[in-house]
């Protein structure tokens, strides 16, 4: 139960950071992270994946709503939910996953980095494309993909650095 | 005997079958799911039409209002030294033109018989004052929220503007709060505008890049343009009166075809300090629309 509100307060946070103060932060003009797909790394590696389907997709649409962009963002966070458990075991063996969360102390430094970076770029990858369907301008959609990528991986970096010191502290 | 056999052996096939069916669904329900959220999704995004899109899915909606007007009156605070400033500004503006007005009034007073002004223009437009309490200009599709709504007399594709020029439509509208498509989102709208001087008319499109610059295309190249030549509205569509500020010539280039010159415009509105905007009810806009609908039947 209380990893069940922990994850939910990580949700809404999250989505809040995002839209309240990220959003309005931009590295020369174009390049913002996204860094609420972090609720969705974050879940515990032994849910169904029905669940975190259904998870990544309302994270997505709560998302579409405070940016105006309906199925933009459901569409890449649902396919990175359905991702999330092959590519986890890409890394990891089945015994060290089970019943454990998804964090850099639980899974080691590499794992961890190579499941994050794998799934954020293709996050992004997916939503970017997406958002230049009807307007293509190639140039800037392959600046955009690494560069949004790198910053949203910058704030992971610093968000793991926060959690890790208070499982440590608890 | 042998009947009551056969309706036994059916009753067990179909089971069978249910079975198998349900085994089926359950077998395969995570690909199931994850096809019927992706075609959620997709639907979603491929209906999403821009003027009457539902304002569930959009920032127009109750909560979102309730929760951006929260941000704006934190954040409000951050530019209201800037705000003063051009408030000033246009308080010193107005008060010059009041001036001007005022003398050339004096000056006609007694030829009578001359009608004025042109009363019949200035009443055919109002301003709704407003407040934007939500800006995006980090996104391709950028949008603003602003505190008025229906009940302010805000309707769909009303022009918005602020002291310094143009800003953008309004694209969805609800009880309290208005939803506004920017110049800084290159999907829908192509603002007519022209060039002040010459007449020239054009649109104005953004390229997605730079949110202080966007394209004026479509203008004849023997068209003689300079640098910090004004661009404002052309008056063309029920959106926007004549003649209200866009921005001014920065560069200028020939077109892909030659056929056409394609202007860098320097917007004069700051889009990413927007605070106090207009929105521009035309008041035979109606009237217009009809008339249009009914010359294309």
């Amino acid at each position: 139960m209380m990893r069940f509100i922990n994850h939910l307060i990580c949700f809404v946070g999250l989505i809040a950071i995002q839209v309240f103060v990220l959003d309005n932060v931009h590295f020369m003009g174009v390049f913002l992270p996204l860094i609420y797909i972090y609720a969705l790394l974050r879940l515990p590696a032994d849910m169904s994946p029905n669940m975190t389907m259904i998870l990544g997709f309302l994270l997505g649409l709560s998302m579409d709503v405070f940016s105006n962009t309906p199925g933009m963002h459901a569409f890449a966070t649902t396919l990175i939910a359905v991702m999330r458990y092959p590519v986890l075991r890409l890394f990891v063996s089945k015994e060290e996953l089970s019943n454990k969360n998804v964090s850099e102390k639980s899974l080691g430094m590499g794992a961890f980095w190579k499941y994050t970076i794998l799934l954020v770029f293709v996050h992004h990858t997916t939503l970017f494309i997406l958002e230049s369907f009807s307007f293509v301008n190639w140039l800037l959609l392959l600046a955009k993909i690494p560069l949004c990528s790198l910053l949203t991986m910058l704030f992971i970096f610093a968000l793991e650095r926060i959690n890790s010191r208070e499982d440590a502290k608890s | 005997m042998s009947g009551d056999l056969a309706f036994v052996w059916n009753i067990r096939r179909i089971t069978w079958r249910m079975y198998n069916f349900f085994r089926f669904i359950a077998k395969y329900s995570t690909v199931l799911l994850f096809i019927i959220l992706q075609s959620c999704a997709l639907y979603l995004l491929f209906n999403h039409n821009n003027f009457q899109q539902s304002a569930l899915f959009s920032s127009s909606n109750r909560m979102n209002g309730f929760l951006f007007s929260v941000e704006e009156s934190v954040t409000g605070y951050f530019h209201l030294r800037d705000n003063n400033e051009a408030l000033l500004k246009e308080n010193d503006k107005l008060q010059l033109e009041n001036a001007r007005l005022k003398s050339a009034l004096l000056q006609y007073r007694d030829t009578s018989g001359i009608p004025l002004l042109r009363m019949k223009e200035a009443d055919e437009y109002s301003l709704i004052p407003g407040r934007v309490i939500h800006n995006n200009v980090t996104h391709l599709h950028n949008f603003l929220t602003l505190n008025i709504g229906k009940e302010d007399g805000v309707l769909p594709e009303m022009g918005v503007a602020n002291a310094d020029g143009i800003v953008g439509v309004v694209s969805q509208v609800s009880q309290h709060y208005s939803v506004v498509i920017p110049v800084l989102n290159p999907q829908i709208v192509r603002f007519s505008c022209k060039l002040k001087n010459s007449n020239a008319s054009g649109s104005l499109v953004w390229d997605g890049v730079d949110r202080r610059y966007a394209y004026l295309e479509e203008i004849p190249p023997y068209v003689s343009v300079s640098k910090g030549d004004t661009v404002v509205t052309s008056g063309f569509s029920a959106i926007f009166p004549e003649g209200i500020m866009v921005g001014t010539v920065e560069e200028y280039e020939i077109g892909e075809d030659a056929n056409y010159l394609k202007l860098k415009i320097r917007l004069a509105a700051r889009f990413d300090a927007l605070s106090n905007v207009r929105v521009i009810r035309y008041k035979l806009r109606e009237e217009i629309k009809k008339v249009e609908e009914e010359a294309s039947l």
